[in-house]
């Protein structure tokens, strides 16, 4: 039973329609501004960008119904008859699972007794058996459900294609929330200490570099000891090590913009700092950003992997792209080799990794003025 | 023109180079011929995508990637240069024809000194023990006219000054021997007194070796000043060829006349420049007929379906021109422009004892070792309507005090008064923001001046937000329209993104949005110096305009004298962060008393034969301000410094209600 509400999936339903209803509000507000209705036409004509868009959302899609879920009635495992409280006379509820496990659950109740290669039809070991004539010998059991594991099974029998389908939400969430925690903590402190200089800037320069010289390992190991493992843990700490970077170099560009003669126009036209940050400075660098976020973006869901390695990362209980990245490095020992978990991974990193930089470098040139 | 071919040392004949740009052509140089005889200065003139680097270039095999040569001939020694393999092209190139760049910053490794700089360009053509080539070293400097060559050998780049580090360029061309120099804008970022150092230092170079020069400049005075021989270029080709002096006294081709009369100088005070309308083609724009028809006022319906060809007018005058001997039309003179009758009101601006000290810092602490004095102390007036020029050259503080005015530098001491009230020094930004639409700037490079992520409408809008806070979007945007007509731009530019736009349309831009907040003092600070001369021409016409019809005062901040003498009532030279003169426009220039604008005014190429001005060469360059020289800051310089200008500041002395200067001895 969910111990507080914050564990409820009520929260977590709650918190995927408030972030969504964001973003779609976000997108409205943009899309009446005639720059980025513009950038948006620019986008739709490249092609490439159309279809990493697509991908993408296809990943989105899976990560949202992976975040919404509910808890339906204790059934008996025979009879499907619903569980009642024995004295409240109330139907009792399971823990729960997401919309995805729900969706996946014909392919994942799909259990084998151990290995099985992609599609295949007999197991991947030989076991020994009784022939008719009573001889032992050698042969490959055939499945319990052949053909129908697109990326085989784990030692324990589990399908691999819904590890990597359950992966997908930590993946984007440990890429994204780390953005999203990192970007702003740059943007703030780079652009100030960069555009101010001074005492800003010696203060942001001096927390930077205290920051950057603590070990990454360290510091997100002493943070998950601390506060405990999990994803927003984890994507906290990373974000935290990991903002320095950008904000210096978000400084170096904006100090670079403060001397442009388009900043010293708006200046001397008496336009207030804030609003010559926002308004010029910003939008100057937002290439920047948008570079680094989606470089970020795919080296974040590696480094996660480093981290699941060293016992700092996500749960043992989370699925994660790491977690069968280390799964598979046991499992490539083995003669012959299992490979098929690191490709499911592979392939899935690759599919998010890969579209995510094409449409990242087609939301920068959109949104460059010049190259249109 | 090359009917004895021999006699030439470079003969370049129908030479095309066409760039690749996603598989079509693009033609950057068409049909170029021109020739070259041992010792002769030809100067290549043209304003910027005419073509005439990439011609230069193409001759050493230093084209880039994606461009080819299509067509011709260039014979160097009776070898074509262009028909060489690269191994060959390369052995001439730097020994028999050598090449000087404009920009002497960048030409220069900055990790090595200059002397092993020379020195591996004397390893690439003579083999000489390592004691010689070091003594060579050393003599190619002292041939460069650098005092201290033995010291100067270990300097690193960044320790020389610009003219110092394009002497530098030159040894490295000597280092050869060559019989050609390319000298590709040598002098173009330089100050006009170094520039004329190193102009007496090629003619000079020239003289004692007979080594040729092949000039490549867009200064047309200059090259009426050096020159031998002039081929003018237009959009990737020639238009016209001949003997300096044939060219300046009888130019032929409607541009060259053309762009002659659109270079500002004193005679043309009072009236409009001859602006030519529109601006330089880009080569990737198709052209039918005559590449300058579309901008030509006697184009005839032949001129844009048929392209001319040479014809020769006789003693080595040559052009491409359908009209070539057609009377151009008259320009119509400003009228109304006479100053005299106008009542001047109350100063709009008044400047006393204008103090800008940079702290120097150093150490952990930052503490305050010593002031980079950029402005010291200097007062002026300005009155509605007028227009005062204050010149000088780099280093000399001038923009400091433009970007003092508009609050961007901070002041040390002195009073920026405005409409005789208010003094804006010391007061908090927040109080000071209603003023900030008195003064406006606007700045020399137009391609930074204008955010790239904003529409024209929104650059023009930022400043109308702030100051005018009341007016509806619709009141607003009907007063940008009259704006962006009044400059000269059609109406759907606000809409647009800023490089969309040329050069001389940004600057129309930069403008607009300075009225936008009705400013009374128009800060133009090098404003048209990164223009081509035919747009400059249109800007300063917009200036004059616009001047008379809102009663604009401006500061116009420059170091080009013949743009002073056309726009400017009144002068004031500065020199290392003070004012040494300061007069009417026409007294200063008839006849400077202090003996630097005097040397300022001989240095400055002029269309006027050259030979009735005295020549006064400034030696050495204008000094740090950070540690200026005591007493007279001019005197290391001075030719008629005494002992009490090393000692004490001069005095202010007055020649007219209107001209003063300060100077021990002023020339009479």
């Amino acid at each position: 039973m969910p111990a507080t509400f914050f564990q409820s999936w009520w929260f977590q339903n709650l918190l995927t329609l408030g972030l969504l209803t964001g973003a779609a509000l976000l997108a409205w507000r943009l899309s009446r501004r005639e720059y980025w209705r513009n950038a948006f036409h620019e986008i739709c004509r490249n092609r490439l960008a159309v279809i990493s868009f697509i991908i993408l959302c296809g990943y989105g899609a899976i990560a949202i119904l992976d975040s919404v879920g509910w808890r339906r009635p204790l059934r008996h495992p025979e009879t499907g008859e619903v569980a009642r409280h024995p004295e409240t006379g109330k139907v009792i509820l399971d823990q729960g699972a997401s919309a995805l496990d729900y969706l996946l659950a014909p392919i994942s109740a799909k259990r084998e007794k151990t290995y099985s290669a992609p599609l295949a039809a007999t197991d991947y070991t030989p076991t020994t058996a009784m022939s008719s004539t009573g001889q032992p010998q050698r042969v490959h059991a055939p499945l319990t459900y052949p053909r129908s594991h697109l990326f085989g099974t784990d030692r324990i029998g589990q399908d691999v294609f819904c590890q990597a389908c359950k992966s997908i939400r930590t993946g984007i969430i440990i890429g994204l929330l780390t953005t999203i925690l990192a970007v702003p903590f740059a943007l703030v402190f780079g652009t100030a200490a960069g555009y101010y200089g001074g005492w800003i800037d010696d203060a942001t320069q001096y927390v930077c570099a205290v920051l950057s010289s603590i070990p990454t390992v360290l510091f997100i190991a002493a943070f998950m000891i601390i506060f405990g493992q999990g994803l927003p843990q984890l994507a906290l700490a990373m974000g935290i090590a990991s903002w320095t970077g950008l904000c210096r170099l978000l400084r170096g560009e904006t100090i670079r913009l403060r001397e442009t003669d388009f900043v010293l126009a708006a200046k001397a036209m008496g336009v207030p700092s804030w609003r010559i940050i926002l308004r010029h400075i910003v939008p100057n660098v937002l290439h920047l950003i948008l570079i680094t976020t989606v470089i970020r973006f795919s080296s974040e869901v590696l480094a996660e992997a480093a981290f699941t390695y060293l016992g700092i990362g996500v749960g043992a209980d989370t699925m994660s792209w790491g977690a069968m990245i280390n799964d598979a490095r046991t499992e490539l020992t083995r003669e012959p080799i299992i490979w098929w978990k690191l490709a499911a991974a592979f392939t899935f990193m690759v599919g998010l990794v890969l579209p995510a930089n094409l449409f990242g470098d087609a939301v920068r040139d959109a949104l460059d003025p010049r190259l249109r | 023109m090359s009917s004895q071919p021999e006699q030439h040392l470079l003969a370049v004949s129908g030479l095309r180079i066409a760039f690749r740009q996603g598989g079509a052509g693009v033609t950057a140089v068409q049909d170029a011929s021109f020739a070259i005889k041992p010792g002769e200065m030809l100067a290549l003139v043209g304003e910027s995508g005419s073509g005439k680097s990439i011609t230069a270039l193409s001759l050493l095999g230093l084209l880039p990637p994606n461009a080819v040569v299509e067509a011709g001939q260039a014979h160097f020694q009776g070898r074509d240069l262009l028909a060489l393999p690269a191994s060959e092209s390369r052995a001439i190139a730097g020994r028999r024809i050598a090449m000087i760049f404009q920009e002497p910053m960048t030409a220069l490794n900055p990790v090595l000194t200059v002397g092993w700089q020379i020195g591996e360009v004397l390893k690439q053509h003579h083999q000489l023990p390592r004691a010689e080539r070091q003594r060579r070293v050393v003599d190619l400097l002292a041939q460069v006219g650098i005092p201290d060559p033995e010291q100067r050998a270990s300097d690193y780049p960044h320790q020389l000054s610009g003219g110092m580090r394009q002497r530098v360029m030159i040894a490295m061309a000597l280092a050869g021997q060559p019989e050609l120099l390319i000298a590709d804008e040598p002098t173009t970022a330089l100050d006009v007194t170094v520039q004329a150092q190193i102009m007496d230092l090629l003619q000079a170079l020239r003289r004692q070796y007979g080594t040729a020069i092949l000039l490549i400049t867009h200064n047309l005075a200059l090259v009426n000043e050096q020159a031998d021989r002039v081929a003018v270029m237009y959009a990737g080709s020639i238009v016209e060829t001949a003997g300096c002096d044939d060219l300046f006294r009888r130019p032929a081709h409607p541009y060259t006349r053309l762009l002659l009369r659109s270079i500002p100088s004193v005679d043309q005070r009072g009236q409009r420049l001859a602006a030519i309308t529109g601006s330089v083609p880009k080569p990737e724009e198709a052209i039918p007929g005559c590449r300058f028809a579309p901008r030509c006022p006697l184009a005839t319906p032949q001129c844009q379906a048929e392209a001319p060809l040479f014809r020769d007018l006789g003693h080595g005058h040559g052009v491409v021109c359908h009209l070539a001997e057609a009377p151009l039309p008259e320009v119509q003179t400003d009228t109304a422009a006479s100053k005299d009758d106008v009542v001047l009101p109350s100063p709009v601006l008044q400047v006393t004892g204008l103090q800008v000290w940079f702290p120097r810092q150093s150490g952990l602490l930052r503490r305050t070792i010593g002031y980079v004095k950029a402005v010291d102390g200097i007062d002026f007036t300005l009155w509605p309507g007028e227009t005062l020029a204050l010149v000088g050259e780099s280093g000399c503080g001038k923009t400091t005090v433009g970007k003092a005015l508009v609050g961007l530098a901070p002041v040390n001491a002195g009073r920026i008064v405005v409409h005789g009230k208010t003094d804006l020094t010391g007061l908090h930004p927040r109080a000071l923001r209603p003023f900030r639409q008195t003064i406006q700037m606007i700045f020399q490079d137009p391609f930074s001046s204008l955010d790239p992520r904003l529409t024209i409408g929104e650059t023009i809008a930022e400043g109308m937000e702030i100051h005018q806070p009341g007016l509806t979007s619709h009141e607003r945007q009907s007063r940008m329209a009259d704006l962006i007509a009044k400059v000269g731009l059609p109406a759907d530019a606000l809409r647009r993104y800023p490089h969309q736009f040329s050069g001389g349309q940004r600057q129309r831009i930069g403008l607009a949005r300075s009225l936008a907040v009705n400013p009374a003092v128009v800060i133009c600070d090098e404003c048209t110096s990164a223009l081509d001369v035919s747009v400059q021409a249109q800007i300063l016409n917009l200036l004059k305009d616009l001047q008379h019809e809102l009663g604009l005062a401006y500061l116009f901040i420059t170091h080009d004298l013949g743009v002073v003498s056309f726009l400017a009532e009144r002068i004031a030279v500065m020199y290392l962060g003070r004012i040494v003169e300061h007069g009417q426009t026409a007294e200063v220039m008839a006849a400077p008393r202090h003996p630097y604008t005097k040397a300022l005014l001989a240095a400055a190429p002029t269309l006027d034969s050259a030979d009735g001005r005295p020549k006064l060469r400034l030696p050495g360059d204008v000094p740090s301000p950070i540690n200026p020289p005591a007493g007279c800051h001019f005197h290391p310089r001075c030719p008629y410094a005494q002992a009490v200008c090393r000692t004490m500041p001069p005095p202010s002395a007055s020649f007219s209600p209107t001209h003063s200067c300060t100077c021990h001895f002023p020339v009479a």
